[in-house]
């Protein structure tokens, strides 16, 4: 389901190299697409780091093969952790705009920049990437009804309104990635970092960019049953504490 | 007292008699200590007199003593449930915080076109 015409506006002009930035991926068995998400990665920035989730692949090998920091879980904790542990690296290496990127290729490498720009300007401490005002490709019906309800769901939980709540594509400021500490391992961690947002009182904005779907990242990615899952583990991480 | 009652009751005897050696031997939580006690001195009751549930279940508005028991149960199962939940994901999130220092210790660079 295309959501949207998947070419926008031309990329504003990148900035290679770009020290401030780094882009953090979490990669669990992605040793067949990670090689490709990072040749291109890299070609634009110097400030890489790939968390391996306890992949039983060679995702850890794939990532030594490139100019990036190679960091693995001895165990698989789940995307929440393994982003977490990024930025955790990232910030302690002085990281001053961290980029949350799929390892799978369903992120264009154009849409870093529109999301790096507004929090590098200063104007926002986040910038949420939203297919739902960029586009996507071949999005099955059942994914974007999911998505809409948690949506839904969002704005009645973390009672913050956007148009995407489980893009895994965003821009934090140094400050709100020191602000937002991610504590739900798994999925429910992109619903945990809008709370966050919300209860820290963080500005942020929304910026188009677009989702690319294919039978192997939709074989891989999340179920839409799984979103029940998520949404207990949202309920009773708030409790549990 | 019928068979069930004879071996019940022994059990929950020597179970009794072991919390009173433990007690006595060393350091114990205490409300745990307790909550055990009373969990078997509570069932010791319950066996050797099976009609006091039901006086118990029809003085709080219920109409039988086994119902009783199993609201009883039910409760006490959903409050266990959640309190292993809580303490399994705090476990988890202490797990998680050594998995990711031991990460960011043995973190890694990588070389364009190694192998």
């Amino acid at each position: 389901m295309d959501t949207a015409p998947v070419e926008a506006s031309p990329p504003p002009p990148t900035r290679p190299g770009n020290p401030d930035v780094w882009v953090v991926v979490a990669a669990y068995n992605e040793g067949k697409r990670l090689g490709e998400t990072l040749r291109r990665l890299c070609e634009r920035y110097q400030n890489v780091v790939v968390v391996d989730d306890g992949s039983k692949d060679d995702t850890r090998e794939v990532a030594l093969h490139h100019r990036v920091w190679a960091l693995r879980h001895l165990i698989n904790c789940g995307q929440g952790a393994a982003l977490q542990t990024g930025i955790d690296f990232a910030l302690a290496r002085g990281a001053q705009v961290l980029v949350t990127f799929d390892a799978d290729g369903q992120h264009r490498l154009d849409d870093i920049e529109r999301l790096v720009e507004p929090v590098q300007a200063g104007r926002v401490e986040v910038a949420l990437g939203s297919r739902f005002l960029g586009g996507s490709v071949d999005m099955p019906r059942s994914r974007w009804l999911v998505l809409k309800l948690g949506v839904l769901f969002t704005r009645l939980f973390s009672r913050i309104k956007v148009s995407d709540t489980h893009n895994g594509f965003r821009a934090l400021s140094r400050r709100a990635a020191q602000t937002i500490r991610i504590t739900q391992n798994r999925m429910a961690h992109a619903s945990e970092i809008l709370d966050q947002i919300r209860q820290h009182d963080l500005s942020f904005c929304e910026v188009p960019v677009v989702i690319r779907y294919t039978e192997d990242t939709l074989a891989k990615g999340q179920s839409s049953w799984n979103s029940l899952k998520i949404v207990a583990e949202l309920l009773l991480g708030r409790w549990v504490r | 007292m019928n068979v069930f009652q004879g071996v019940t009751l022994t059990i929950l005897g020597l179970a009794i008699v072991r919390e009173l050696i433990l007690f006595r031997r060393g350091p114990v939580s205490r409300g745990a200590w307790l909550l055990r006690v009373c969990v078997w001195l509570g069932a010791a009751v319950a066996i050797a007199d099976p009609g006091l549930t039901s006086r118990v279940a029809q003085s709080v508005g219920i109409n039988r003593g086994a119902d009783l028991i199993s609201y009883s149960f039910i409760l006490a199962f959903l409050v266990v449930s959640f309190y292993f939940y809580a303490r399994c994901a705090r476990l988890q999130r202490q797990l998680t915080e050594v998995i990711r220092h031991l990460a960011i210790q043995e973190a890694r660079r990588g070389e364009e076109g190694s192998r």
